[in-house]
């Protein structure tokens, strides 16, 4: 048996728990000397499926049995995609990675960021990809997520990430009270601002009650109540951060207009675009996720009056097919996308601008299909953080499922991710049994690597 | 007493750690960041360089260029890590050159010091508090009555359990529900009036639970207990805290919001069981309020101007009812009026009483349970619990449920519309959900028949004393439906036989693979009930209760009620197939020789003449400490290392690749001779040996006599146990369970597991007597499971704080 370090010890499969219980510690050393480029991610689900055929440029094709690799430059976008073409050096589509060890039907839940069976209704088995990178990089809000919905209520949980085992993250909903949480501190006036005060008027007199509290505990007990102290401090820090940056945010903040109160649900989700922007312009977090709609979800702002599940089930809306419909749809979230990402390169950074620091990714929580099992999960990145992604408008196309060429999962595209944000690990979410040992299945999508 | 040689040395920094942290409260002398430089610089050379240094960077780490400044996150957290490494003997390994104790301790006084300065603790003493470090307080001294001190449990703060949030929280402030109303269609109710006069109407009620547990729940691999209270709440419980109290506070002043979506049918127009599958018709929504809202905090809202002393005192009486569950003392009315009240006041009464409403359930009494120790002192310096906190004790040791319900509330409906019967039918509410009784120790509690050791032993006998309750669990009544839900519990995290269902096996390919076919999707789950059903047989009993754990060669088949219906053998596709496809297949037993038809749910079976033995033998058990593909003899050992030999395991591995290698024609035992080398061996032999017997099954619990079509190989050995008696090689399963059920050192190990999960905390040398208390009973009474905790639960170490 050859002796090797321990990084390359935690590549293979390694005997005993005792293995499992290590990686943290390497986690953490590895992130320790880690580069500190600040990096972006934005995740844009969908519900419903992402169908694949509708991004492929013309003359591309994917479900074939080898691996297609062509540069994007000098092709035509597909119709939906048409907004991203001032952006076509920067966008990478992605076809065929798989994702059977999720639970999928109508939707994956937790499964489509994270890789695991997921079920609305149990708490998470793992983190998702995006609340695994908001605790690698926190920030003022470690994690921020927008969720077109019904509205009425402030803070949702759509069982579409976590950061850990258990731990679902929350979702702001209605769009006011999401401006609240994150733009409070600059307002002046109005029932927003009054619960924006009231929070601090509660974080304050609790610091104080807890400090006179632990005066009163043993040595041991002070320290545990100390941890829950620090909570509200850093709550605190938080507000007090927010103040500091109310220059920042007053120039970046979105206009609070009738959007915002609007009874039309995809003016919600513009304001949910408009805010996650100004939130990573404003330095406000560096991971966003943006579920951007629900089988329950009518696009009535952009002509269809029907809901997401009935398009899904063929049906259409006045004049429209239902596959009219789902074009609709995907275009409108796309120009929303491409509309941040023009907010993104106006604002300079480094040597490039803050756009060139980011990637946004569009995936669906449903696979390709309304009826989905996840034998393709279709994808497209925009943004190439800092070089580490290997495209320069790019179209990969990975073998079909089924194929015997194909061995590559969404927790593939998962690790890579990890290794592109410069905190490597080779295991994310669970393997697909159907394909083979879990050695077989783990790493990244080298091909996507600079 | 070699293999407690390590043990022994932790057991020392146990104690100091335990035993008042007076080294800790002193003035420190720290030297500055150079000077710590300086002197750190001489260990890592002369211990660390050879694999962490300029040539060789073993994981990655450079010790040479390491950075010092404490102030940076990463740098601190570093030196925590190295620490632990030192600290626990991890590192620097066996085979390099070891620093003496002193210059260890030196080294790591050191990097405490530092660590310290910039308030980065390194957290030892929360470490030593985590059920995994357990196994360090040395075996023999807890047993062999050396230790006179009188028992006590420090004063603490305890966080809630999550189970216990999700019964105050999730029924009343953590749904969000929507109401759908189909009208056109069927439906058994006719529109009386208004447009849709003459049509049908449907109506169904969905409140699905949504929120966050603030307390995650804790598992270690190591100990496998859920609830110790050495877990803190942090920034993130607070968060999700904050999150659900914004949401119930609304819910208590204006009621719960509900999404009512009406649709309409029109000509052709389809409908299906949820929302969205309505196609055509009409869709239109709205949202209404329901639920019942407390007259008093009615009078606060409607209040112009100054809220009323009085009114606002009443207020705060029934914050406290409903989440605290007692009333508030003086100081509390004061505090609260003045500081969260007045404060918001200008923001408008509701806001203002909405704010008293979050800040109850923010504060530290509402995260941590209190045991403090308020009773009489005595004159060992130890304070009795008071009767409030006996009767929280005493509940939460057996039940999942809050001590203290909600005393009556004066409250209003906040729905008063005249709508369709069947909407204000499910609209109004008659009583509100936040209802719940008190536990029956209240009721003792009150009458003040709750405060000595006597009256303890007197409701703890009251409460186990119940019919035996030998019913089998299954999917509709779990554990937590049996009389004292945190007994079985114990059992189940002890073994950890419950986490059979996260174990992944490719259920597709056994359909047409021998010994494998009676393994379906369901069956992990099948399994844990049987097992747990087994062991409430066992207890039910109560005679030599950890004997038979170990050596029963009883099964309980929960699903299965002793007929063999035609219709199931048909759909199976015949007596052969259903044979063998049979859920007792998994026991080795045919269905119809087993047959029996007597009315009764599930019966005690016997298995197969030696093919059972115990818990650990159990498909549930196996499958639980099994790998997707294979046995995993490591885990299986390291669970009897840990569990049954009060051992310790190094957590960290070896800097080795530790694949085994595949070979279809050669057994897991043969593959897994490769650990038999130097490096791997090291640690792979206080496990192996142990877990190899249990090749006697395949690794989805399945009893085999041939393996690769030769007879199975089931040899192994009892290792480092400290006791010669005990010590030796076996030859299958049956010979080491029965040697290790009548083994002392087995029994007090059990015994030790027992107090961690009741006291929430590890044993202290301190606990000498309490443990030896608990072994006498044990020994005494046969073997009674009861007896032991009454013990337990009447000891010093679990009615006084220091």
């Amino acid at each position: 048996m050859k002796l090797i370090n321990r990084r390359t010890a935690l590549k293979g499969i390694s005997l005993g728990s005792g293995a499992v219980a290590l990686s943290p510690f390497i986690k953490r050393i590895s992130a320790a000397e880690g580069a500190q480029t600040p990096k972006r991610f934005v995740f844009v689900v969908k519900s419903s499926g992402l169908q694949g055929d509708y991004l492929n440029p013309e003359g591309l094709k994917h479900r074939g049995d080898v691996l297609v690799d062509e540069s994007l430059e000098g092709r035509k976008l597909s119709d939906s995609m048409k907004s991203l073409e001032p952006f076509k050096d920067k966008l990478t589509i992605i076809q065929g990675l798989s994702g059977k060890m999720t639970n999928s039907g109508h939707s994956a839940h937790y499964g489509a960021l994270g890789g695991f069976k997921a079920s609305a209704h149990a708490p998470p088995l793992f983190a998702t990809i995006d609340g695994h990178l908001s605790e690698t990089f926190p920030s003022v809000f470690n994690h921020i997520g927008f969720k077109m919905g019904e509205g009425s209520q402030g803070t949702t949980f759509p069982a579409i990430s976590a950061k850990g085992k258990g731990k679902q993250l929350p979702f702001q909903q209605n769009p006011l009270s999401a401006f609240e949480n994150l733009f409070g501190s600059i307002l002046e006036r109005g029932n927003l601002k009054k619960k924006y005060t009231r929070t601090g008027n509660v974080l304050d007199a609790m610091s104080d009650d807890i400090k006179l509290l632990q005066k009163n505990l043993p040595a041991q007990e002070q320290e545990k109540l100390g941890h829950y102290l620090d909570g509200f401090e850093a709550l605190r820090d938080r507000r007090i951060k927010l103040v500091s940056m109310q220059k920042v945010l007053k120039e970046n903040a979105p206009e609070l207009d009738d959007k915002y109160s609007s009874s039309v649900k995809t003016h919600h989700l513009e304001a949910h675009f408009d805010m996650a922007s100004a939130a990573l312009i404003s330095g406000l977090t560096n991971v966003v996720t943006v579920h951007a709609d629900d089988l329950n979800c009518v696009y009535s702002g952009i002509g269809v009056g029907n809901n997401v599940h009935a398009i899904g089930h063929g049906a259409g809306y006045a004049t429209l097919s239902s596959q009219d419909c789902r074009d609709a749809i995907r275009t409108f979230h796309i120009e929303l996308i491409a509309g941040m990402a023009k907010k993104l390169s106006r604002v300079p950074e480094g040597d490039g601008t803050m756009l060139d620091n980011t990637i946004i990714v569009y995936t669906s929580d449903n696979a390709a299909n309304h009826h989905s099992f996840g034998f393709d999960w279709p994808m497209f990145l925009l943004g190439n953080v800092g070089g580490a992604l290997k495209s320069k408008g790019r179209y990969l196309a990975y073998p079909d499922y089924g194929t015997k060429n194909h061995n590559h999962t969404i927790c593939n595209w998962f690790t890579t991710l990890c290794h592109i944000a410069g905190v490597p690990q080779d295991l994310f979410g669970q393997p697909d049994m159907a394909l083979g040992k879990l050695e077989d299945q783990q790493g990244p999508l080298q091909e996507l690597l600079a | 007493m070699k293999r407690f040689a390590r043990p022994l040395t932790f057991s020392a920094a146990v104690v100091l750690t335990f035993l008042g942290s007076v080294a800790q409260s002193e003035e420190k002398q720290t030297p500055a960041s150079a000077e710590f430089k300086k002197e750190t610089l001489g260990f890592l050379t002369t211990y660390c360089a050879d694999c962490h240094g300029e040539d060789t960077q073993e994981g990655d780490l450079r010790f040479d260029t390491i950075g010092h400044d404490m102030t940076n996150d990463k740098t601190a957290r570093l030196w925590n890590d190295i620490f632990a490494q030192v600290q626990f003997s991890e590192m620097p390994p066996d085979d390099a050159e070891q620093p003496t104790a002193l210059i260890k301790a030196q080294f790591l006084k050191q990097v405490e010091d530092e660590l310290m300065r910039f308030g980065r603790g390194f957290g030892l003493d929360e470490k030593m508090r985590l059920p995994q470090y357990g196994n360090y307080v040395d075996h023999k001294s807890l047993f062999d009555g050396s230790v006179k001190e009188m028992p006590s449990t420090p004063s603490r703060l305890w966080r809630q359990r999550p189970i216990i949030y999700d019964a105050v929280w999730a029924n009343a402030y953590g749904r969000a529900p929507w109401y759908s109303v189909k009208i056109g269609g069927t439906g058994n109710h006719l529109i009386k009036r208004g447009p849709h006069k003459g049509k049908r109407m449907a109506t169904r009620y969905f409140a699905d639970a949504k929120y966050t547990n603030p307390f995650f729940e804790f598992v270690h691999h190591a100990s496998g207990f859920t609830d110790y209270a050495s877990i803190v709440a942090d920034q993130s419980s607070l968060e999700a805290l904050m999150v659900n109290a914004e949401t119930m506070a609304e819910i208590l002043t204006h009621g719960q919001k509900v999404r009512i979506v009406t649709q309409v049918k029109n000509k052709g127009s389809r409908t299906g069981n949820n929302e969205a599958m309505f196609v055509g018709g009409v869709t239109t929504s709205a949202t209404e309020y329901r639920g019942r809202v407390p007259v008093i905090f009615r009078r606060i809202m409607d209040t112009e101007g100054a809220v009323d002393r009085s009114d606002f005192n009443e207020a705060l009486d029934v914050a406290f009812n409903l989440f605290l569950r007692r009333l508030p003392q003086k100081e509390e009315y004061d505090r609260y009026w003045n500081r969260v009240f007045r404060k918001n006041a200008e923001l408008g009464n509701t806001m203002a009483l909405q704010a008293v409403l979050i800040y109850v359930t923010l504060s530290p009494e509402f995260v941590y349970r209190m045991e403090l120790g308020l009773g009489e002192k005595d004159e060992h310096g130890r304070r009795f619990l008071s009767p409030q906190e006996l009767t929280h004790a005493i509940n939460y040791a057996f039940q999942n449920k809050p001590t203290f319900g909600v005393d009556e509330i004066e409250t209003i409906d906040v729905y008063t519309k005249n709508s369709e019967a069947p909407i204000r039918k499910t609209m109004s509410t008659p009583s509100p959900t936040w209802s719940a009784r008190h536990s029956g120790l209240v009721l003792e509690m009150r009458e003040g028949n709750l405060k000595t050791r006597e009256d303890v032993e007197r409701v703890v006998r009251k409460m186990l004393g119940g019919r035996p309750d030998g019913r089998p669990t299954n999917h509709n009544r779990t554990y937590l439906t049996t009389a004292n839900p945190r007994i079985l519990q114990f059992f189940r995290e002890f073994f950890g036989y419950y986490k059979a269902r996260e174990v992944f096996k490719d259920v597709d390919k056994f359909k047409k693979r021998d010994g494998f076919k009676q393994f379906d999707k369901g069956s992990a789950s099948r399994y844990e009930y049987d097992t747990d059903s087994l062991i409430q047989h066992i207890l039910a009993e109560d005679r030599n209760v950890l004997y038979e754990l170990l050596t029963t060669d009883k099964i309980v088949a929960s699903y299965w009620n002793g007929s063999n219906l035609d219709e199931q053998i048909r759909r199976a596709g015949g007596k052969k197939s259903y044979t063998e496809t049979h859920h007792l297949q998994s026991y080795n037993l045919d269905p119809f020789k087993e047959a029996y038809d007597d009315g009764k749910p599930a019966r005690v079976l016997r298995a197969p003449k030696d093919q059972r033995c115990g818990i650990l033998t159990q498909p549930s058990w196996l499958v639980a400490h099994s790998g997707n593909f294979d046995n995993d003899p490591v885990r299986r050992g390291k669970w009897i290392r840990e569990k049954l030999l009060a051992g310790v395991v190094l957590d960290v591995p070896i800097t080795v690749n530790a694949v085994i290698p595949d070979d279809e024609h050669k057994t897991l035992r043969q593959r897994f001779s490769v650990v038999h080398e130097n490096e791997c061996w090291r640690c792979h032999k206080k496990m192996n040996p142990l877990g190899m017997p249990f090749e006697a099954y395949n690794h989805v619990g399945r009893w085999r006599a041939l393996e690769l079509d030769k007879p199975v190989d089931t040899s192994g050995g009892i290792t480092f146990t400290g006791d010669d008696s005990l010590d030796g090689k076996v030859q299958g399963v049956r010979p080491m369970m029965e040697k290790l059920a009548k083994s002392d050192l087995v029994r007090q190990s059990f015994i030790r597991h027992v107090f961690r999960y009741w006291m929430g905390r590890n044993e202290m040398l301190s606990d000498s007597m309490t443990l030896i208390a608990m072994d006498s009973a044990y020994v005494e009474s046969g073997g009674s499971f009861r007896e032991l905790l009454v013990s337990l639960l009447t000891s010093d170490s679990f009615l006084y704080r220091k």
